[in-house]
């Protein structure tokens, strides 16, 4: 029977433990590029959002009639800030072969709690707060909000790596039955409560980039992969056309840069290349940004690629995007230079999912990829993201301490012992010794 | 930072893949920002740059009251409460506060008003005061809003409403003062032009902001005195309903100074409801926009003409044959006015023939012609040294020159200079001829007549206005005689009712007027033009009053007017009596 | 402070970059910082010279708020110092005096005479 064929192969995975190939790697020091560019990307945002956060406190106290004070948001994020490094350090520092153990746990923790919030969002509890139509947060009162989203990417982050990393070594990743359709069924199931439920498409894109960047590494067919990426595309194209305003957010980007601010529905877009457009090669300068007083939506999150456009001009931007670059450099090196393939497995998820969420946000701000309403991580205001993305970063920074020098890589993964060419390291007579 | 991906290797494709996607995003933004830059910036500007004008205050006007300013006219600011349909929630609610609190300036289909739900704006009330608008926003309404704006009030009333006019929906000042000098009122329009955030609040980001404070406009004092103009237009009403007259017109003057004390004209409007008014004709101001033929009041002027030549003396004499024959027409003295005989010009003055002044005229030229030359003398009296005929540039509008045919014309002939020398055959306004008057009762200077004191500066401090240099008209006995002649004329037929002390004197005046160019004796305009004061005149006050197929006489209709005027002002400005 | 000879065989490849056989001698601190340390200081240090630079930088633009906010104040308190003053002038005009009730205790005159000096 198919399915309790892949059933079966979901429990054997949820039973496995950590494989210890990786202890004969040596611990060293860990990749500290990963913090210094993470830091930098913080404090940027940071400096950002110290601009413009009286200006947003202000567009929310006149609209809402809350009462933000002006340095309301710079604390909060200032706050998420603190909590992510704490975060980022937990990860770094938490051994990951518990981790990996435990990503079976993580994922179910993710899935209940997206379940959760759906059954509250039904019955209208206080917990679930509803904006937009749609349930996407836990309210935890006076502890902010928490999005089970990005538990449950972490969920399936870690589950997935663990799972397919053994599969793969086992030499079945192209089976479609033992390991295919329990990654399929998994993400489905994901999928069903993020696009779905919450009605949030662009976290369902990254989520479905973090499982593809892992099967890409993990060395899938071709074949297989051009299948699954065509199935995604009839899927996801049957979505969009499900709901009307995904509908609308596509006519808009169509239009290009015709359309007209005037447009109800290329409001936000307009705006945001506006922004982009007014700064020139140097920008305005810190603190004269005047999109975010109010004309632009979202200035605070999703859109603060474009106030950065506008405060920075292309010169901070072309930097922005150069950290981003290395960051995103930086994680496909440790993963490259990672022997042990569930740790290579885990950087990819964590390159998907940086890579994905900057790639989206970018562009859909620019104009070259309709609005997605992600939001652009470690700058946008949000504690959530941030703590989460740090968090998996911090991983990431942990595993960098396991990478090998390149030319043993192959040493450490080749079969044939009958040439020794080319593997390992130059072996001389040391320098040193005297 | 080396990356030594290993080759072929599935890191090194996405390796390519993200940097070719950060190289497309550089490429896009470099297009946005540095080529597009230009129509961003535009763009930016059209939505972020907001002009806003920032109006001037219409400037008020001042009536003196004594010497302190005292407001006429002023700005209020009322409020249009306006709806918008497609926002409001609970009509009923919404027309029943209405209805009660704003009252008659409520629409009348506010129901069907409240209906349309697919407009945006819809006026319910208009010039609802302050504190009705306040009500109305105490209630805590949706979709309702309110608008400024600015409206002229007038604290007295309808006191002297032709001479100050009114303003008219667009602002513009209409008839009077605020025709005449409404460039002065209005100010100029300030303009605040800066980048603005959503809600139009105005930033300081930018270096193109402009703050251009507006400029009120000026307050201007007129040279009206408040109490004289309430007892002048008072005195003229008691006047119309007791001779029952249907127009009638008083004009006060100070003659030291030719300022204007009062200008009262009846039938006269409402300004806070100009809008209400029938007859557009009742914006007029007659003292200045009416000329009319002066009658026997012009006679003044003629005899301070022949004094002034040397041709004539107060006491001078001659034969009244009750008529006159110039170049073959005869002009008669009118009816009944007897005195028949020799008598002197002051006689003549006393009881108002006509022949008397004919003799002037004839006594200015050869003796017993109007000549040319006698023409050319009372031409040049009338016209250049007492402005007979000529726009005194008073600060009303829609004042008119009245006409003075010189001898030059065809229509300058003796037979009609014969009756210009008794006050018919010419046009003249009533500020004409008091201005005129009131030069010989000073002694001989003329004043140009003007109804602007000065203004009041931003500070509240009264600035007058700095006046003209007089002209002589004439010397300075041929004034004081021609006064003594207008004192002993009123001493003999009309002082009775005087207030005794001081002195007071007057000529009066009933002139025919046409009627499908015939004089018609059928309807007459009274006129009496006078002085008082006690060691030197300190008032001249004419009167007229006139209606249609009415016979009105000077001395009988116009001249009680005068008389509980006088003596009024000699009460007000606390005259000292003669010894 | 300590100073130590160049020679000294420390395992640091920096002392040995000098020429040989220098009698020089160097400072070399006894606190020692790691790249780690070194690192997080100088990104301290720049925090913190940003953070100046911002809050300074941008001290103009909450003014904004605060000048619109009196602007309107202002503007409020003229309009209400104007009506007031149609008020004043609405209740010393001349009708409403003269109808008031302290005008109608008054009497006329009677008559006068004169006292001849």
């Amino acid at each position: 029977m198919a399915s309790g064929g892949s059933s079966q192969a979901i429990l054997t995975a949820l039973n496995t433990p950590g494989q210890s190939e990786a202890t004969s790697v040596r611990r060293h020091r860990p990749d500290y590029y990963i913090v210094l560019f993470m830091g930098l990307l913080m404090l940027c945002g940071l400096i950002i959002i110290y601009a413009i956060g009286p200006q947003r406190a202000n567009v929310l106290n006149n609209s809402y009639g809350s009462d933000y004070s002006d340095s309301y948001f710079f604390v909060k994020q200032a706050i998420s800030l603190l909590l992510s490094l704490a975060a980022f350090g937990a990860m770094s520092t938490v051994s990951y072969t518990w981790i990996i153990k435990n990503g079976s746990k993580l994922l179910l923790i993710g899935l209940a709690a997206c379940a959760v919030l759906a059954v509250a969002g039904w019955a209208h509890l206080g917990i679930a707060q509803e904006s937009l139509g749609a349930t996407r947060w836990f309210n935890l009162g006076p502890l902010g909000s928490l999005q089970p989203a990005e538990v449950l990417k972490f969920g399936i982050l870690v589950f997935v790596a663990g799972f397919l990393g053994t599969k793969t070594k086992q030499g079945r990743i192209n089976d479609v039955q033992g390991t295919l359709v329990p990654i399929g069924t998994i993400t489905a199931l994901s999928m069903f409560f993020i696009i779905i439920i919450q009605q949030d498409l662009g976290t369902g894109i990254a989520m479905m980039s973090i499982v593809a960047t892992m099967l890409l590494v993990a060395g899938i067919s071709k074949r297989i992969g051009l299948i699954i990426f065509a199935g995604v595309l009839v899927i996801g194209v049957g979505l969009i056309i499900a709901a009307p305003h995904r509908v609308g957010r596509i006519s808009t980007f169509f239009k290009g840069d015709d359309s007209s601010t005037s447009d109800a529905g290329s409001y936000h877009i307009e705006h945001a290349k506006i922004a982009i457009g007014t700064g020139g090669l140097f920008g305005v300068g810190v603190g004269n940004s005047v999109q975010a007083t109010g004309y632009l939506p979202e200035a605070i999150n999703d859109s603060v690629f474009a106030i950065m456009g506008e405060t920075f001009g292309f010169i901070g931007l072309v930097t922005i995007l150069g950290l981003f670059a290395s960051l995103l450099m930086r994680l496909l090196k440790v993963m490259d230079h990672l022997v042990d393939l569930r740790l290579k497995l885990l950087v990819a998820g964590v390159f998907g999912w940086f890579g994905a969420h900057v790639i989206l946000n970018v562009a859909s701000m620019i104009g070259i990829f309709p609005l997605t309403g992600i939001t652009l991580p470690l700058l946008s205001f949000g504690g959530t993201s941030m703590i989460f993305i740090a968090a998996a970063l911090g991983l990431a920074f942990q595993l960098s301490r396991y990478t090998v020098h390149p030319s043993r890589l192959k040493e450490a993964s080749y079969e044939d012992s009958s040439s020794r060419r080319g593997i390992g390291r130059s072996r001389h007579s040391s320098r040193r010794s005297s | 930072m080396k990356l030594e991906l290993q080759k072929g290797s599935r890191s090194r494709t996405l390796a390519v893949l993200v940097l070719g996607i950060m190289a497309i995003f550089v490429v896009r933004l470099f297009y946005l920002q540095i080529i597009q830059h230009g129509y961003y910036s535009g763009l930016a500007d059209n939505e972020q740059i907001k002009r806003l004008t920032i109006p001037a205050k219409r400037g008020l006007i001042y009536a003196l009251d004594g010497n302190k300013p005292v407001q006429l006219v002023m700005n209020e600011t009322v409020y249009t409460v306006f709806a918008d349909p497609q926002t409001t929630k609970d009509d009923s609610t919404i027309i029943d506060v209405i209805r009660r609190i704003a009252g008659g300036n409520a629409r009348s289909d506010l129901q069907g008003l409240l209906g349309k739900k697919d407009s945006r704006y819809q006026i319910l009330a208009t010039k609802i005061t302050r504190t009705q608008a306040d009500k109305i926003k105490q209630e805590g309404l949706k979709g309702i809003g309110f608008q400024q704006e600015s409206q002229r009030v007038y604290p007295e009333g309808s006191l002297a409403a032709q001479t100050l006019g009114f303003v008219d929906f667009s602002g513009n000042g209409q008839y009077g003062v605020e025709g005449k000098l409404n460039n002065r009122l209005l100010g100029h329009d300030g303009l605040l032009q800066s980048v603005t955030d959503v809600s139009d609040v105005p930033l300081t980001i930018g270096n193109r902001n402009i703050n251009k404070p507006a400029v009120n406009g000026d307050n201007i004092v007129l040279s009206l005195d408040r109490n004289v103009q309430s007892y002048a237009e008072q005195a003229l009403a008691a006047g119309l309903k007791r001779t029952r007259a249907t127009n009638g017109s008083v004009i006060v003057m100070d003659p030291a100074t030719g300022k204007v004390m009062a200008m009262a004209n009846l039938p006269s409007f409402d300004p806070a409801n100009f809008g209400q008014v029938q007859n557009a004709a009742d914006f007029n101001n007659p003292t200045v926009a009416a000329p009319y033929e002066p009658g026997s009041d012009m006679k003044t002027l003629t005899m301070a003409v022949g004094i002034d030549k040397g041709v004539v003396t107060p006491t001078a004499t001659y034969n009244n044959l009750g008529y006159m024959n110039v170049d073959g027409i005869t002009v008669l003295n009118g009816v009944g006015l007897g005195n028949l005989g020799v008598i002197t010009l002051q006689t003549a003055m006393n009881y108002s023939l006509n022949s008397g002044f004919i003799t002037v005229a004839e006594r200015l030229g050869d003796g017993s012609n109007i000549t040319l030359q006698a023409r050319n003398t009372m031409y040049d009296y009338f016209y250049n040294k007492f402005k007979l005929g000529q726009v005194s540039g008073i600060q009303v509008t829609g004042e008119a020159p009245g006409t003075v045919i010189p001898p030059t014309s065809p229509q300058g002939n003796a037979v009609r200079y014969s009756n210009m020398a008794f006050g018919q055959g010419l046009d003249v306004t009533m500020l004409q001829m008091s201005a005129a008057f009131s030069s010989i009762v000073n002694g001989g200077q003329y004043h140009v007549p003007t109804i602007l004191a000065g203004v009041l500066n931003t500070n509240g401090v009264y600035i007058p206005q700095s006046t003209a240099a007089a002209q002589t008209t004439v010397s300075r006995s041929t004034a004081d005689q021609v006064r003594e002649m207008t004192h002993v004329a009123r001493g003999t037929l009309f002082g009775r009712n005087d207030t005794p002390g001081y002195e007071v004197g007057g000529k009066t005046g009933t002139s025919q007027t046409l009627i499908d160019g015939n004089y018609n004796n059928s309807q007459t305009v009274g006129t009496y033009l006078g002085y008082g004061g006690d060691s030197t005149p300190r008032y001249v006050i004419m009167v007229q009053v006139s209606g249609k197929n009415m016979t009105l006489e000077g001395g009988r209709d116009a001249g009680p007017i005068f008389t509980d005027l006088s003596n009024w002002m000699i009460d007000y400005l606390k005259l000292q009596p003669k010894g | 402070m300590s100073y130590q000879r160049t020679s000294q065989y420390s395992g640091s490849r920096r002392q040995q970059n000098w020429s040989r056989n220098q009698n020089t001698v160097a400072f070399i601190s006894s606190v020692k910082l790691g790249p780690v340390a070194h690192t997080v200081l100088v990104a301290l240090m720049i925090t913190v010279l940003g953070l100046i630079y911002l809050t300074q930088a941008t001290r103009a633009t909450s003014y904004d708020y605060e000048a619109q906010k009196i602007d309107s104040q202002i503007a409020d308190l003229n309009t209400k110092k104007s009506d007031l003053e149609v008020e004043n002038a609405r209740l010393t005009a001349l009708e409403t005096v003269k109808n008031s009730s302290v005008a109608r205790e008054m009497t006329t005159a009677s008559g006068t005479a004169y006292v001849h000096e």
